[in-house]
């Protein structure tokens, strides 16, 4: 089935109308408009209450046959007020076609992870025995409600909404998720693309060879081993100032010749 | 009698139109397979039916 508007691989799922009872009463209506004047004619000139004459005879036919076509014509926007209003359920979302007699149309649409909540409510004699009902979908923020009438097999229409409801939210979990996903490969293959080699240098002083490396990624492997400096040739050792005092420095207490001298020791 | 069939046209006149809408929005709005069709010939069956029905008894009794 294809609706106008639908998009490109949307599948429709779910496609109904009014059930055919709700428009029984529009039906009795224009059947009892149909007769009753006629039946109504035929009991009073029976009863010889009113005579016509040859020209209000041809009167009366020609009003006759205009009330009909009225009657008809009245019948016809009364169906298409029935039969287009449409509902329709498809993967994505949900569409409430109303027609409003003729020249007035309503089209509303909402997407199915909009949804928040689903009621249906069975009301009446008619409704009861021929199980339809109004179906209620409350969609979350300022996306307007659905209230969709006179469904067949309300329960099972917004069970299915519901369903469908998870369904969509799962789909578009998934949807992120490898959005997500594909996003992160991309950018460590950028990542990968933007940093260059290591250029190894020899020194011209000495025999050691040095890696040159740029200073982002100096910080990034710095980074990545949680704040410890392996060992190697491009780290420098922390400075100590108490170690470094005590093996290369000048030692305050160390006794030289001038204390000997002076007789005394080093300087408590 | 002229004046009652003048009146008449008349009114078919403003019906013709009101059809040609109610068919409009059936052939717009209405699906492939669906009873629009089958509802536009009915009603056009009936119309017809009625009309000429009126003109007969209006021109022949």
């Amino acid at each position: 089935m294809f609706f106008p508007g639908q998009e490109k691989g949307e599948k429709v799922i779910f496609f109904t109308r009014r059930h055919p009872l709700s428009f029984l009463g529009m039906f009795l209506f224009a059947f009892f408009m149909t007769v009753l004047p006629f039946l109504v004619y035929w009991v009073v000139s029976a009863r010889g209450v009113v005579e016509l004459d040859p020209t209000g005879q041809k009167v009366m036919i020609a009003l006759s046959g205009a009330y009909l076509l009225f009657v008809l014509g009245f019948f016809l926007a009364a169906w298409i007020d029935y039969y287009l209003d449409i509902m329709i359920v498809t993967d994505s979302r949900i569409v409430d076609i109303a027609q409003n007699v003729l020249f007035s149309r309503d089209v509303a649409e909402a997407n199915l992870t909009d949804i928040e909540d689903v009621n249906a409510e069975v009301r009446g004699i008619l409704p009861t025995f021929f199980h339809f009902g109004t179906v209620f979908v409350q969609t979350a923020g300022t996306a307007r409600n659905f209230e969709f009438k006179s469904m067949p097999d309300p329960y099972g229409i917004s069970r299915m909404i519901v369903d469908l409801h998870q369904k969509s939210l799962l789909k578009e979990e998934k949807r992120e998720a490898r959005e997500i996903g594909e996003s992160i490969a991309s950018r460590r293959e950028n990542d990968k693309k933007e940093e260059p080699k290591p250029e190894i240098k020899k020194s011209a002083n000495s025999s050691e060879e040095q890696l040159d490396l740029p200073a982002d990624a100096t910080r990034q492997q710095s980074n990545s081993l949680g704040g410890l400096q392996a060992g190697g040739p491009a780290t420098t050792p922390p400075k100590v100032e108490g170690i470094e005092a005590g093996l290369g420095g000048e030692d305050n207490n160390s006794v030289s010749h001038d204390d000997l001298k002076k007789g005394g020791g080093a300087d408590f | 009698m002229l004046w009652i069939i003048l009146g008449y046209i008349a009114f078919l006149v403003v019906f013709f139109i009101f059809s040609i809408a109610a068919f409009y929005h059936c052939r717009e709005y209405g699906y492939t397979g669906d009873a629009t069709n089958l509802m536009m010939i009915v009603y056009s069956l009936i119309s017809l039916v009625i009309i000429i029905g009126t003109f007969y008894t209006l021109l022949f009794f």
